[in-house]
């Protein structure tokens, strides 16, 4: 039995950090394991060892700007629960892979074959990327005129004492730019997966419906009170409300569920953080998020999706 | 020069999707494989695909391009889904294209009034270039919206589904986007006129009457007498009929802040009075997609929701449209406008 999985997401969501950390537990000496790693004969690792190599000590992972060309990942799994025996197929894409489909509408038919043979899709977003939804002008001016109201107020003495007058700050300011002509670059990432699903739709209606795990990177940075507890439907549903919506709209043809997930578990900035972490078990790093559940299984959004 | 690449003629050969032969034949020997050039538009058996490219040498599959549809291509929605038309009328700069554009700028920021979401569109890109210039990366200081190109008679795909209905089927519209340009000619000439017959089985046609030239006294009586005249002229060219649900949206609302102006009064009346018995159904209302930052009682998209509510009801005699709109070619002024192009482009 052969389970494949596509592996999508945008330039740096943290699909490799998930592979290398997902490698790392698969091949690592821990108890109750979901998923179990068969055998590591007649295969190639290089790749796999050398990301988890890194993931493992803290460093940043190379990015792989390859379009078009993912690497290989093939790995023989028993489900522990189920005793089933499966082939996971999860090629590492370049985010730039996804990006490109949008701003060429053409792919590869490597990818076009691999999502023939598609069984489910692990879809990554990361909360960093700040095209996530585009900002409206309108939107914008009330912001910088709040900030301007705030600055205002504070400074008021200032601003009295030089004569001078507060400007707020205009969207182009803040831009630093003048009226362009349309290019890709300016639609929203939402926008961009919204449109490769459609395009997974309309060009293989075949494979569906199909199972989506979405994938909310660097989970730490948004859960990072105790007690403050934002389910990743929720931050789906404020920060990429299209997709959103067309995946609510469209469970006849994806059916979604969110996961929160930090691979890395801390911000390698943040040098205390980081440091912290040194003495924990690398599986201890791993934050999921599903639902009002979190735990550190990185399997469960594959277990999900394969169920 | 755009290449197009059939379906073969066994059915289960994928050829069209995936440029690979079903008995592994090199496509150049293959019988039943054949690549056309030019313009013309082919069907797979499941959706249609138009390739830029030619496959063969550039193992690319080409998708579909996302743009707007034009009459000539509007097929590849239609015989796909049941459409309803949405007509948007009005004259140069009167703010069709910005209701257009906002009603996509509103889905991005969440569903409508809580109860409108978006399930799709295949003019994806159509909308974005209808909108990015009401985004900060567009380097803009206030919102603004892209002129709709002289000759433009285009539509754009939208795929709608109501709260509490989420597992149903979502409702599929196609809303013009019309050069006001093309719309000022045809009320000044039936021949031009004539071009709007197209308009076939519409299921909302709104007509967009420029608020900021109604709040302004001196425009006022000159921006009515050209609805009336369109209109009017619609109707004695059996282009609305007592089938046409007409609906006249008056824009840029936040223009009236401070105008002492009795709407229903002033401009509603007169048209309701020669019209209403004319059409199936005429009714009013003031909007302003996209109000001026601060105004008082204003909101982003003010009014769009309830437009929206309606276009989602059902029409007493709609059909809903699963052909295309054929239109005989001619030397017409109108059909001139229209720029020839194969689907997805």
């Amino acid at each position: 039995m052969s389970k494949n999985l596509l592996v999508m997401g945008l330039a740096e969501t943290g699909k490799t950090t998930f592979i290398a950390a997902l490698w790392a537990y698969l091949t690592g000496d821990i108890e109750d394991k979901e998923l179990i790693l068969n055998s590591l004969r007649d295969s190639e690792h290089e790749y796999l060892n050398n990301i988890t190599k890194k993931w493992m000590q803290f460093d940043d992972l190379p990015r792989n700007r390859d379009i078009g060309k993912p690497k290989e990942i093939l790995m023989n799994l028993t489900v522990t629960a189920t005793r089933d025996i499966f082939d996971l197929d999860i090629p590492d894409f370049a985010g730039e892979t996804f990006r490109e489909h949008f701003d060429s509408r053409s792919w590869e038919s490597d990818y076009d074959q691999r999502l023939q043979k598609a069984t489910g899709i692990l879809l990554f977003v990361s909360p960093y990327n700040p095209n996530n939804h585009s900002v409206l002008i309108a939107d914008a001016v009330e912001i910088t005129q709040l900030f301007a109201t705030a600055i205002h107020d504070t400074n008021q003495d200032q601003t009295l004492s030089t004569g001078g007058n507060a400007v707020p700050p205009t969207p182009s300011s803040i831009n630093g730019s003048i009226n362009k002509p349309y290019q890709h670059e300016y639609t929203s990432n939402q926008v961009k997966i919204v449109e490769e699903l459609q395009f997974i739709a309309f060009h293989h209606p075949e494979i569906l419906p199909i199972k989506i795990a979405l994938i909310i990177s660097a989970w730490d940075t948004i859960e990072y009170c105790e007690n403050v507890t934002i389910l990743p439907e929720e931050w789906l549903t404020l920060q990429m409300p299209l997709l959103h919506q067309y995946l609510n709209c469209n469970q006849d043809k994806f059916h979604f569920d969110c996961f929160g997930v930090s691979a890395q578990g801390v911000d390698y900035e943040n040098k205390k953080l980081t440091e912290e972490m040194y003495s924990k078990s690398p599986e201890e790093r791993i934050i999921i998020r599903y639902g009002n559940e979190k735990s550190n299984k990185i399997t469960k959004p594959i277990l999900w999706v394969i169920e | 020069m755009h290449t197009s690449l059939n379906a073969c003629n066994q059915d289960q050969c994928k050829v069209s999707l995936t440029g690979k032969c079903l008995e592994s034949i090199d496509l150049k020997d293959c019988p039943h494989f054949y690549l056309l050039s030019g313009d013309e538009e082919i069907e797979t058996g499941k959706n249609t695909i138009i390739l830029d490219e030619d496959p063969i040498l550039t193992s690319k599959i080409t998708l579909f391009k996302g743009e707007a549809f034009e009459i000539d291509n509007i097929s590849n929605v239609t015989s796909n889904y049941p459409c309803k038309y949405i007509y948007i009328l009005g004259g140069v700069d009167s703010g069709k294209t910005t209701l257009v554009a906002t009603i996509f700028d509103l889905l991005q920021r969440g569903s409508i009034g809580n109860h409108i979401f978006f399930a799709g569109s295949l003019s994806l890109v159509g909308f974005e270039k209808r909108c990015y210039l009401s985004r900060t990366n567009s380097g803009a200081d206030n919102a603004e919206t892209n002129r709709t190109q002289f000759s433009d008679f285009k539509f754009l795909h939208l795929a709608l589904k109501e709260k509490g209905k989420e597992n149903l089927s979502a409702q599929h519209f196609l809303l013009s986007d019309i050069s006001g340009e093309l719309i000022e000619q045809s009320q000044n000439s039936s021949y031009n006129m004539e071009g709007m017959r197209v308009m076939k089985q519409p299921h909302r046609v709104v007509y967009v009457i420029d608020g900021e030239r109604v709040a302004n006294e001196k425009l006022r009586a000159a921006v009515i007498f050209e609805a009336r005249i369109f209109i009017q002229k619609a109707i004695d060219s059996n282009i609305f009929s007592l089938y046409t649900d007409l609906h006249i949206v008056i824009s840029k609302g936040d223009k009236f802040v401070g105008i002492d102006l009795d709407l229903e009064k002033q401009v509603y009346a007169s048209l309701r009075a020669k019209f209403s018995a004319k059409v199936e159904k005429l009714t009013f209302s003031c909007i302003a997609a996209r109000p001026a930052p601060h105004t008082p009682g204003f909101t982003f998209g003010q009014g769009v929701y309830q437009l929206l509510q309606d276009w989602m009801q059902p029409k007493s005699n709609a059909i809903l449209t699963m052909h295309t709109p054929v239109i005989t070619k001619s030397t017409r002024q109108f059909n001139k406008f229209k720029v020839g192009g194969l689907p997805y482009e």
